[in-house]
């Protein structure tokens, strides 16, 4: 809305002779702000700019405007509906982004993005002309510190929310059939730049065969891009159900892997999707080069022990922080070769949540072995719904542990008797602040016992003069596992290369 | 067969019509006789040949039988092998069918799971969404609280240190005013304690002026006190000499009389004392009196029941002795009676034997002496011979001696009583008694000899006595035999007798058994 810096001259005589014991009949009504400059003439700066915004197709001027104030109004009044071949390289501010965006999508507000635009963007924007974001971010140091305080303060453009919305709603509603690669191409220049996290909560696929469209084009054309996740499920089928919408095929998979290698990720997420362990061990060969990749999310597909092992070995290969996996097949080999690789030093994981992976007491047990030998790098382990029964490993890794901080076992129908053992395990821990211990069959008198010691540590953290000095046990002995298993983690990458090359000789052939 | 006839025939002839008839009848009966039997015979053969035919029918009944029987097993086994494989089939095409069912409920149910697995997936999700929602906001209020919480600490801590602040100026200054305060009051001290120390000696001085001069007004007054009190007692003096000596004397009187009443009331009570212990004693007395008396009347009425019992005793005594008397003198005639049948019967054996003596042989008389043991030394055949000696020179006496020697042998026994033992007393009585016994023993062995003598003569005498007989009968039969062959003239009646011999059987003679 236009803001008026300067004071009407009859405002001011009006207001000047005030009397405060004359009683005002017209006073302003706050609910409706809208219709407040009904009756005042609009001065012509103001009709300038409606007809600017009316003829903006044919003449966008934004830049010439001098006053920002102007600025501000014209991209108040700046129709929504615009081309975005001609706003998005023109329009930087958030102001006209931001209607765009809650004009199109008023319920999804996306989170980490300025609800209240600064003012330091208007003002950065005051001294240069502006032409392109990127030589904007390089003229003035207050707009790289403005940029640098978002960045710091993790805040996201309205711009950037616009076009991902924009770019993933395309994606989503695009079927196979009507794949353009060369309308790919243009939206990927477009948007290409600003679009840093894709989200894609479905895929169609076609009517007949279970493929999808192909994804490398899109993944290479967004240069930016830090963040992905993928469903490859449809959300609303209507009545063309057919077994095709839940599967992929390793072409699909193929596309994805060729796509994922020209891009640099730091959040890979494909969940809910028929990836069963070949499929996913070809995605992770092209992620390996990721390095900035920190977060791996790979729930609700069907991988399994193999699938387990390959994991393993790219954990030992790229330094991946959290690891994802709820809701898959890993059993007890898969946990086997994740405990040796956790042991080793290479492996950076800080986050494993293995929930809903029938991983047993077996795989439990491989799993607490590092962790009680003083591996210091996991601090949140999610192991809900595991079928874990009575594990006394569990209460000397709690016991020996200094560095886990978050410990979910929900679900896991433990016993009283393991209620008695975490309790033991409770008393020298000092670094745990969460443990879970909902529907896991325990006395209520040992679940509250066990909260209460956990508070405790809380509270303790809290002000570290009181905290107890955590006891270090040097490891004492290595985690040993067979041959055939290193044999297995070490070759794991390679199967696939063997069964892409005979595949491809078929091809030839 | 002709033969026989012909021998028939001319038998028949030969016999008699009587003998015909009878000799036919004779035929008949044999020849129905052995009709008879042929009948027997025929129908004994039959009933056995029935009876095997019978055993033999029902051995072919069993036979067919089971001859049918099996036939008919056959025929079952056929049918039940029939059944049991349609059975197999009809099994085969039922497991065939429930294993497919089976299958089909397994890929369904896996199916099924495919779908929930899908569901729960989207649902996972929404799920997770909604807990991460959750957790921020959960997240943002726990750093509101935190925030706010540290805001209040702060705030706290601040209004906590301006307290402090200012409670510690306002204490030091607290402290300035006490310290002013304190050194004011110090000086002000210390020139009020001159003050007063000068007022103190000086009115010490004035004070102590002023008691000199009253303590000499107050010591002449005394003086002159004391000089009236000088002279009023010299003269109360004078005036109460006659008086106090009549004091005087009045008090030793009464000191007298004091005294007397003193040593009287001592006499009293030692006189009151002395009659209560002789009351005491008195009553003392009365109580052993009548203690004694009492006693004495108790041992009286003892002594008189003693007496009375002591009389009943000895009446009671005496008259069991008077029974006693009666007793004896019954059993003592008694005795007396015993005895003197005693002596009458040794008497009569004494006559007996002097009777039997006369019956004695001499030998019998000199070997009745000879002991009874076996023959051993000389010296107990000389002892023997003198025995024999004195008792034939003794005769008359034997019997007594007999007697007297039992009698001394009955007494000895009793004669040493004491010496024995109690337990062999029995056994020595016995043996005593065997002992008298053998007093007797020849006595007894002459009476069996003469016993043994008097069956051997009774015997003899029966011997003799069928002897008599036999030659009674003899001379009896020769005398009849005489009788008889000699008819006697004189008689009219034929005296011979018939011979009854004749009509006897001829039989051996019966020999008389002579006893």
């Amino acid at each position: 809305m236009r803001i008026p810096i300067t004071i009407n001259k009859n405002t001011l005589k009006t207001y000047n002779d005030y009397d405060t014991n004359k009683k005002i009949i017209n006073t302003l009504q706050s609910n409706n702000l809208e219709e407040w400059d009904k009756e005042i003439p609009k001065n012509l700066q103001e009709i300038c700019l409606e007809t600017i915004a009316k003829n903006w197709e044919a003449k966008p001027l934004l830049d010439e405007i001098p006053l920002t104030i102007d600025q501000c109004l014209l991209l108040d009044i700046l129709p929504t509906e615009l081309p975005l071949g001609l706003t998005i390289p023109k329009i930087n501010d958030d102001i006209y982004w931001k209607r765009c965006y809650l004009q199109r999508w008023p319920k999804l507000i996306p989170e980490n993005v300025s609800l209240d635009i600064q003012i330091s963007e208007i003002v950065k924007v005051n001294n240069g002309s502006r032409k392109s974001s990127t030589t904007n971010s390089a003229s003035s140091q207050r707009s790289r510190k403005s940029s640098q305080e978002q960045q710091k303060s993790n805040k996201r453009t309205w711009k950037e929310c616009f076009l991902e919305m924009h770019l993933r709603e395309y994606l989503e509603k695009l079927k196979p059939e009507d794949y353009d690669a060369e309308k790919i191409k243009e939206l990927s220049d477009l948007c290409g730049i600003y679009v840093k996290i894709l989200e894609l909560r479905e895929l169609q696929s076609s009517e007949n065969s279970p493929s999808r469209i192909p994804l490398n084009a899109i993944v290479t054309g967004l240069e930016n891009l830090t963040e992905l996740s993928i469903c490859f499920k449809q959300t609303y089928v209507g009545e063309k159900f057919s077994w095709n919408i839940l599967k992929i095929t390793l072409q699909d998979i193929k596309l994805l892997a060729k796509g994922l290698e020209k891009i640099h990720l730091k959040i890979f997420r494909l969940r809910n999707s028929d990836i069963d362990d070949e499929k996913m061990i070809r995605i992770l060969k092209s992620l390996l080069k990721h390095d900035e990749l920190h977060t791996l999310d790979f729930s609700h597909c069907k991988i399994s022990d193999e699938g387990g092992v390959a994991l393993s070995k790219f954990c030992l290969l790229n330094s991946v922080n959290t690891l994802v996996l709820a809701n898959n097949q890993i059993g007890t080999k898969g946990m086997e070769a994740l405990s040796y690789v956790i042991c080793q030093s290479a492996c950076r994981l800080s986050t494993l949540d293995l929930k809903l992976n029938p991983i047993g007491n077996e795989g439990a047990n491989h799993l607490m072995k590092p962790l009680t030998i003083g591996v210091r790098n996991i601090k949140n382990l999610y192991l809900s719904g595991c079928g874990i029964r009575h594990l006394p490993s569990l209460g000397e890794m709690i016991e020996h542990n200094s560095s886990l901080e978050q410990l979910n076992l929900s679900n896991n129908s433990l016993g009283e008797e393991m209620g008695k053992i975490l309790l033991q395990g409770l008393r020298y821990n000092t670094s745990l602040t969460k443990l879970d211990v909902r529907m896991c069959k325990l006395l209520s008198m040992d679940e509250f016992e066990i909260l209460r010691r956990i508070n405790n540590n809380k509270l303790a953290k809290r002000c570290p003069r009181t905290m107890k000095k955590p006891i270090i046990i040097e490891p004492q002995y290595n985690f040993y596992i067979s041959e055939e298993l290193l044999n297995e983690i070490e070759s794991a990458f390679e199967k696939i290369d063997e069964n892409e090359e005979a595949v491809d000789e078929v091809e030839q052939t | 067969m002709g033969g026989k006839k012909k021998s028939l025939a001319n038998r028949l002839a030969k016999m008699s019509d009587e003998e015909r008839a009878r000799y036919l009848q004779h035929k008949a009966d044999i020849e129905e006789e052995a009709k008879r039997r042929k009948e027997q015979l025929i129908a004994i053969f039959l009933k056995n040949k029935i009876k095997r035919e019978d055993g033999f029918s029902r051995l072919n009944l069993a036979k067919i039988n089971q001859q049918w029987h099996q036939v008919l097993r056959l025929n079952k086994c056929k049918e039940m092998r029939e059944d049991v494989e349609h059975m197999k089939k009809y099994m085969g095409r039922a497991l065939d069918y429930k294993n497919r069912t089976i299958k089909k409920l397994l890929q369904e149910l896996e199916m099924a799971e495919e779908q929930y697995c899908h569901n729960f997936q989207a649902h996972f999700t929404h799920i997770d969404q909604i807990i991460a929602s959750h957790s921020k906001y959960m997240d943002l209020m726990e750093e509101q609280y935190q925030i706010d919480l540290e805001n209040l600490l702060e705030t706290s801590a601040k209004e906590h240190d301006e307290l402090v602040e200012k409670s510690t100026s306002q204490h030091e200054h607290l402290k300035t005013v006490i310290f002013g305060q304190q050194s004011q009051a110090r000086r002000s001290a210390s020139v009020n304690k001159e003050r007063f120390l000068k007022k103190k000696e000086d009115l010490t001085s004035t004070f102590r002026l002023q008691l000199d001069s009253y303590i000499k007004q107050r010591e002449s007054r005394c003086g002159a006190l004391w000089r009236q009190i000088a002279t009023v007692i010299k003269s109360h003096v004078s005036q109460t000499d006659a008086r106090r000596l009549h004091l005087a004397e009045l008090k030793r009187l009464d000191a007298e009389s004091a005294a007397e009443i003193a040593s009287n009331q001592e006499r009293i009570t030692a006189q009151e004392e002395e009659i209560k212990s002789l009351n005491h004693h008195f009553h003392s007395l009365v109580a052993k009196r009548t203690e004694a008396l009492h006693h004495l009347q108790e041992k009286i009425k003892e002594e008189t029941s003693k007496f009375t019992s002591i009389r009943q005793q000895f009446r009671k005594e005496s008259e069991k002795d008077e029974k006693r008397i009666i007793l004896l003198t019954h059993k003592s005639t008694q005795a007396i009676d015993f005895l003197q049948k005693l002596a009458t019967r040794g008497e009569q054996i004494r006559n007996l034997m002097m009777t039997c003596r006369k019956f004695e042989t001499e030998r019998e008389q000199v070997t009745k002496w000879l002991s009874l043991e076996p023959v051993g030394d000389v010296s107990v055949d000389e002892e023997e011979e003198e025995e024999m000696k004195r008792r034939t020179s003794a005769k008359s006496e034997d019997g007594e001696e007999m007697v007297k020697k039992v009698v001394i042998c009955r007494k000895s026994p009793p004669g040493s009583p004491g010496s024995s033992g109690g337990s062999s007393k029995e056994g020595d009585i016995v043996l005593r008694e065997f002992a008298l016994l053998e007093c007797m023993e020849r006595f007894w062995v002459i009476y069996s000899k003469v016993d043994v003598e008097y069956m051997e003569m009774r015997q003899e005498k029966r011997m003799l006595l069928g002897q008599n007989k036999h030659f009674r009968g003899m001379i009896r039969a020769v005398l009849e035999a005489a009788a008889l062959d000699q008819t006697n003239p004189t008689s009219k009646v034929s005296t011979r007798v018939a011979s009854k011999k004749s009509r006897e059987p001829q039989s051996a003679p019966l020999r008389r058994i002579l006893i």
